[in-house]
């Protein structure tokens, strides 16, 4: 039976479990009361099952679900993604108590869809392992009390995620008709030029569509900025980071069945450029910092674009890395939001006026999250950039390269001008109170921030392990 | 009056057309409509179509549960929730947005038919009917995965309605 061997699927058990007890609780007549503070330590145990199985090796279900370098990398990601994530949404202020634990469940079962998505290699399975993560998130959007944007923002989500899932489906059924398979094994080696295999290589890009939704990369990016303004602080964390981890997870797959030169490689280039340079120039009006940071992620699905065009194992390494840290940087600047947000309400710029004064400890998170989210030394965000830049440059892609680096010159401006806010700016009342949290909400922020500084000063570790997953999809 | 000229390979092609024009009617019209009910029609008529077009593709299973699930089942159950809710009259779209609306469909419609009138491959032969056997070998073969994590996708779904439907009632 090495079909069905499952000690190969150790990190989604744990999360499966994590799952199965939030449904346990949800049902339970008293659930809503009881504690759910066990939750962090479900993570961590899911984080310890992924660190176990990082060296996994195999192939299960009649090769539709590979374990390897590349998926055991992420599905580390989406453990640890997950556990911060429900550690910032350990009390939200706006969710009705009773719904707690259907909450965590929708957020558990949608990390545990990305965790399959992580493994999978066949179209098919892609495709549903990626509606288990969608449909838990629909549901989770709407959840923020007496809010109509949020019903909006709900609404948004299903609709254009229905329209992209269908334009994906269309695709898969070009690929399917031209190759015969949906195995990614089987497609490798197969031709996607326009010239010579006109539909599959439309279907591909049809299909990558689907993922570019999930990423917001222009011209799917529309959903973003609203969803992130209309969705509780707390959901907009989530949903911000750990389902960029399942396209990035997907696009990388898939890059390596792609060369530079190919109409499809252009495809993603072109649409990294316009994706960058608009999600910046359109952050730069913003005053809601949620809906800045919607657009900031539209220009960040922009930067992964670089690692995935290259078309060598470098640059797949580099984009699994930045979208480790991608999500790390925004779980960081989001803490310190939904820290902040009175009552949970949105963030805009006014309310950061001051507040070093008010609450030093956050005030440094936000600044080593805003310098990493624009990519200065010595934080993670540098060096994650500078992979990419490194990747992309002289594999035909220079002047993507190019326009990346005159758009973070952009992004400079409405990142540091969060940093400026809290640091430079005081508020109209004349003695500012400091304002005292429990030490665990400073505590878990400041380990945010150090992670930062220590991948960016010290990447090694984790670099290596990107650079196995790149090896693990292109030799 | 004979009717020679009725060869299979006619009567597949006249078949094709009757179907291709009742999805895309029907298709037309869910959309168009005004009153919801009217938008159920066309679209119950675009599954009728699409079952017709299993058929032609040699697969009476798949059209027959297009039948019982989709225009059996789905259908009377949106009925339901159609006449269980009452829905708010909305504005129009204006005008500018729907011209806009429909480029936008268009263009990219254009560019994938353009493909598919230049490249899109003949069907070779008729097709031949796979036996439901070798479609259950298959699902829990090789697509195992997939048929398992759909009732994943199905239980999340329900618990997401259940959830939101209990939402919606408390705040009211």
């Amino acid at each position: 039976m090495s079909q069905y061997n499952l000690a190969l699927c150790l990190p989604e058990l744990a999360l499966f479990g994590v799952m199965a007890v939030l449904f346990v609780q949800s049902l339970s007549p008293d659930g809503s009361r009881r504690c759910l503070c066990w939750l962090p330590y479900g993570g961590l145990a899911t984080i310890a099952a992924a660190l176990l199985g990082i060296n996994d090796n195999g192939s299960l279900f009649y090769g539709a679900y590979q374990i390897d370098a590349l998926a055991q990398f992420f599905k580390l990601a989406v453990a640890v993604g997950f556990t911060i994530a429900a550690l910032n949404a350990a009390n939200p202020p706006q969710l009705d108590a009773a719904k707690k634990p259907d909450y965590y469940f929708f957020l558990a079962a949608s990390a545990w869809g990305l965790m399959l998505l992580a493994s999978c290699v066949e179209c098919i399975t892609i495709y549903v392992a990626l509606e288990i993560s969608s449909y838990s998130l629909y549901a989770v959007v709407p959840l923020r009390a007496k809010e109509r944007q949020a019903a909006e923002a709900g609404i948004k989500y299903i609709l254009f995620g229905a329209v992209a899932t269908a334009i994906a489906l269309y695709g898969l059924s070009y690929l399917w008709a031209s190759h015969g398979t949906t195995y990614l094994t089987a497609l490798a080696g197969q031709d996607f030029s326009l010239a010579d295999a006109p539909l599959a290589a439309a279907g591909l890009a049809m299909f990558l569509c689907g993922m570019f939704y999930k990423l917001a990369l222009f011209p799917f990016h529309f959903w973003a900025p609203d969803v992130y303004q209309g969705s509780a602080n707390e959901t907009s964390a989530f949903i911000a980071t750990l389902p960029k981890l399942g396209a990035a997870v997907v696009l990388v797959r898939f890059a390596s069945l792609l060369t530079p030169g190919l109409e499809v490689t252009l495809l993603l280039a072109v649409l990294g450029a316009v994706s960058m340079t608009y999600g910046n120039l359109a952050a730069l009006a913003q005053r809601d910092v949620k809906r800045m940071l919607g657009y900031s992620s539209v220009a960040h699905a922009g930067y992964l674009m670089l690692g995935l065009v290259s078309g060598t194992s470098e640059g797949l390494a580099a984009a699994s890395f930045y979208a480790l840290v991608y999500i790390l940087m925004n779980l960081a600047i989001f803490w310190v939001l939904c820290r902040i947000a009175p009552e949970g309400k949105n963030v805009v710029l006014e309310d950061l006026d001051g507040l070093s004064r008010r609450e030093p400890v956050l005030a440094v998170v936000l600044a080593v999250s805003a310098f990493a989210l624009v990519g200065l030394p010595p934080t993670a965000g540098f060096m994650g950039k500078l992979m990419l830049l490194k990747s992309a440059w002289g594999h035909g892609y220079n002047w993507l390269v190019i326009v990346a680096v005159l758009n973070t010159a952009i992004a400079i401006y409405y990142y540091l001008s969060l940093v400026r806010h809290a640091y430079t700016h005081d508020t109209e009342d004349t003695a500012p109170h400091r304002v005292q949290r429990p030490l665990g909400e400073l505590v878990w922020g400041l380990a945010l921030a150090v992670v930062l500084l220590i991948m960016g000063t010290v990447p090694g570790a984790v670099f290596d392990l990107a650079t196995a997953a790149g090896h693990a999809v292109m030799p | 009056m004979t009717l020679d000229f009725l060869t299979a390979d006619a009567a597949a092609k006249a078949l094709f057309v009757l179907y291709f024009l009742a999805i895309l009617v029907g298709g037309i019209m869910a959309v168009a409509a005004k009153s919801l009910v009217k938008a159920m029609l066309g679209l119950i008529k675009t599954l009728f179509g699409v079952s017709g077009m299993y058929l032609l593709m040699q697969a009476p299973f798949v059209a027959l549960m297009q039948l019982l699930i989709y225009v059996g089942a789905v259908s009377v159950l949106i009925f339901f929730a159609i006449m269980l809710t009452r829905g708010e009259e909305e504005g129009r779209p204006a005008m500018g947005k729907k011209i806009l609306a429909v480029l936008a469909a268009a263009a990219p419609a254009a560019r994938v038919g353009g493909l598919l009138l230049r490249h899109a491959p003949m069907p070779a032969g008729t097709p031949v009917e796979i036996s439901l056997q070798a479609l259950g070998q298959l699902l829990l073969t090789d697509y195992v995965l997939a048929f398992e994590a759909i009732s994943l996708v199905l239980f999340v779904a329900m618990a997401g309605a259940v959830v939101l439907g209990f939402e919606r009632r408390l705040s009211k």
